[in-house]
């Protein structure tokens, strides 16, 4: 194992972390779950497809581990929803603080809408992966990635008026 | 609409081949309605794009973590250059679709690209006002009305930071070397067409011609009749719109 995997881990620690949040919204879950997926992701660094990228790679580890943690505890979860704490805005900078409304509104439709959805907009559009890597963290057909991505996207439009 | 939504989106996030993504431009410049859901994509996108660079970079367990890390991959120093954790750096992006060809040379091939609001317009009579409304505010160089002026090509689009949704629809010369660009702009439900020129490269894009467009959910098919914008045209002496080959040649890339 080299020091270039270790770098390129620690670059994409907040990626994991967000991905983590989508999953599971709640933030001492999450970070355990970015913990669980380094910890596997050294151990089974020499099992990696090299032609894999490490985003795909690394976030069907993390989602792995999101299921085994959910089947273990069943139960609701009592801990603290990140969307109940609003941004601070902090400077007066007008079209600054539209922007920032703009990133809450997306923040906040992101999530009204099911975790399916929120899943998958945040693998595609916030994290970049193309259809045929996201489908490889899901472990689902590109065609079920397609489907389930547009109808994600109508959904979001609705929730912030965009027609 | 002959399009189907898993294409135009297909489209919107640079997800089909080059051929692909040729064919389904052809056929979104006669089908108004495929226009705009196309916008629609595009424009979730960006909304979840601007997440991207949003998120927190570091939490408070990373120190532990990247502790970790480095004892499990030979225990190397932070290199050279990086001083602790790196900024939340993201993939590389999709390539963006390429531009949407105008179908043909001349003023006219313009009104294939316009959005479906635009041939509301050209249905209710659109009234042309003075310049200065909604883009003055990005006059100066480097502001991002600037940027995407310089740097989108035509068919593409953006949203300002404002919330303003910007839509390159065509370039053309003007009087020798200023080079022009017709967007569209729709914010808050109010649309506007507008032509930005600058004198040469380097210098900010001024406006030029601007009318408001009345929005809406209705689509008509696209006639370009917008005598507003042709008698303009024709007064500047503009030239025909230029090819993608002949636009990406002045852009900033």
């Amino acid at each position: 194992m080299d020091a270039a995997f270790g770098d390129a881990l620690i670059r994409l620690l907040p990626n994991l972390r967000r991905y983590a949040l989508s999953l599971c919204r709640r933030p001492e879950l999450a970070d355990d779950l970015v913990q669980i997926t380094v910890e596997r992701a050294i151990t089974h660094h020499a099992a990696r497809d090299p032609a894999q990228r490490l985003e795909a790679w690394l976030f069907r580890i993390l989602r792995n581990a999101f299921i085994d943690t959910t089947r273990r505890q069943r139960t609701e979860g009592t801990g603290v929803d990140v969307t109940d704490h609003p941004e601070i805005l902090s400077t007066d900078d007008a079209p600054l603080i539209e922007a920032r409304l703009m990133l809450a509104a997306t923040r906040s439709a992101m999530t009204r809408l099911s975790p399916e959805q929120e899943e998958i907009l945040t693998l595609v559009c916030i994290e970049g992966l193309s259809y045929a890597e996201a489908a490889q963290v899901l472990d689902v057909p590109k065609g079920t990635v397609m489907s389930r991505l547009s109808r994600a996207r109508l959904a979001l439009a609705a929730l912030l008026g965009i027609n | 609409m002959t399009i189907d939504d898993e294409t135009l989106m297909a489209l919107a996030d640079g997800q089909l081949d080059p051929d692909q993504a040729r064919d389904v431009q052809a056929r979104l410049a006669t089908d108004p309605a495929a226009q705009a859901r196309l916008v629609l994509f595009r424009r979730t996108r960006a909304r979840l794009e601007a997440l991207r660079d949003d998120t927190p970079q570091a939490a408070p367990g990373d120190a532990a973590l990247i502790a970790r890390i480095r004892a499990a991959t030979g225990g190397a120093a932070p290199r050279q250059g990086s001083t602790g954790p790196a900024p939340a750096t993201a993939p590389p992006r999709p390539t963006a679709a390429p531009a949407m060809a105008p179908p043909q040379t001349g003023m006219r091939a313009a009104n294939a690209n316009r959005a479906p609001w635009m041939a509301l317009a050209a249905g209710l009579g659109a009234v042309a006002v003075m310049a200065g409304l909604v883009l003055t505010d990005g006059r100066r160089d480097g502001s991002p009305l600037q940027t995407a002026l310089a740097q989108l090509p035509a068919g593409e689009g953006t949203v300002l930071p404002d919330g303003t949704d910007l839509t390159v629809l065509a370039s053309f010369r003007i009087g020798g070397d200023a080079l022009c660009r017709e967007v569209e702009t729709l914010r808050d439900d109010s649309a506007r067409l507008a032509v930005l020129c600058r004198a040469a490269p380097g210098q900010p894009f001024e406006e030029r011609f601007a009318m408001d467009l009345p929005a809406g959910d209705d689509y008509r098919p696209a006639s370009g009749d917008l005598e507003a914008l042709d008698d303009w045209l024709t007064q500047v002496g503009a030239g025909p719109v230029l090819s993608p080959q002949e636009e990406a040649l002045l852009l900033t890339p």
